[in-house]
């Protein structure tokens, strides 16, 4: 599915408009997260359209274990979490949620200058592409590194998920 | 027409993007758990990143941006649940999650 210097024009089309249509959802489904909806589940409804949006460019990116974990991580788990947590807090959901006019400018400004600085430096560097694809499915490739050059880290996060799973049970515990 | 077709900079600016949004919502908003959902929404544009790079430079080693995304995603999940509990604990005993009514520590 990935185009390359000389893929036939219709995977080359399809792609496009898959990259337009997934980048414009997610775009749109955060700034009206961010900027329009003030009650809780329907942020976090728009935020699972934008995790969604950000599988499909995983799977255009050559990511298919990605895609496929960005979906049953993120949307699967974290999600439902996020959803469980609003409805376990309630009268909190409506509420005015933002903070004074002042420090929403603040918060504008600072967005606005991280968000042109970024663009900025993305769009000027030259970066040294290439032409090659990714040996898909990267799914085989992934696990073999995980278990050689990566271990270290994999066995870090394995006890990282340990101590997260334990921390949140022994915090929320009512006692 | 020539940008209409999708080359790494455009993953890049997409992922700047939703970073920024990312940042205006966390700084924006009151609401503990709505914090939450905006800094899964800037998670979420540096992965972009990390996997558009890992697809389009040059380098010896190009699975290690695909390896990077994988972790932000197992760190975010270990991120979600305890930051969830701490304020589920929060809420059960001030009955508030706004975050400019949780004031204890302010001499």
């Amino acid at each position: 599915m990935i185009p390359v210097g000389n893929a036939d024009p219709f995977t080359a089309v399809v792609f496009s408009i898959t990259f337009w249509v997934g980048a414009i959802t997610s775009i749109v489904a955060a700034y009206l997260m961010v900027f329009r909806i003030r009650n809780l589940v329907r942020a976090a409804l728009a935020l699972t359209t934008v995790l969604g949006a950000v599988a499909v460019m995983y799977a255009l990116l050559g990511g298919d274990f990605l895609a496929i974990a960005q979906l049953v991580v993120y949307v699967g788990a974290v999600m439902v979490l996020i959803i469980f947590a609003i409805f376990m807090t309630p009268g909190q959901i409506d509420v005015p949620g933002l903070v004074g006019t002042g420090q929403r400018i603040g918060a504008l400004l600072v967005a606005i200058g991280i968000g042109v600085i970024s663009v900025f430096v993305v769009i000027t560097t030259p970066w040294r592409v290439r032409d090659t694809l990714l040996d898909i499915p990267t799914t085989e490739s992934l696990g073999g590194l995980m278990l050689t050059r990566y271990v270290l880290p994999f066995e870090i996060a394995s006890l990282l998920l340990t101590v997260a799973l334990i921390g949140a049970i022994v915090i929320a515990r009512e006692d | 027409m020539e940008f209409l077709i999708p080359g790494l900079r455009h993953f890049l600016v997409l992922g700047s993007i939703l970073f920024s949004l990312g940042m205006y919502g966390v700084l924006s908003r009151r609401n503990a758990i709505g914090i939450l959902l905006s800094i899964e929404l800037m998670l979420n544009g540096v992965t972009v990143l990390f996997v558009a790079f890992a697809r389009y430079l040059v380098s010896d080693q190009e699975l290690a941006g695909q390896m990077f995304a994988i972790f932000i995603i197992t760190q975010a999940a270990a991120e979600a649940a305890v930051g969830l509990a701490i304020i589920i604990a929060i809420y059960r005993q001030r009955r508030t999650v706004q975050v400019d009514q949780l004031d204890l520590m302010k001499g």
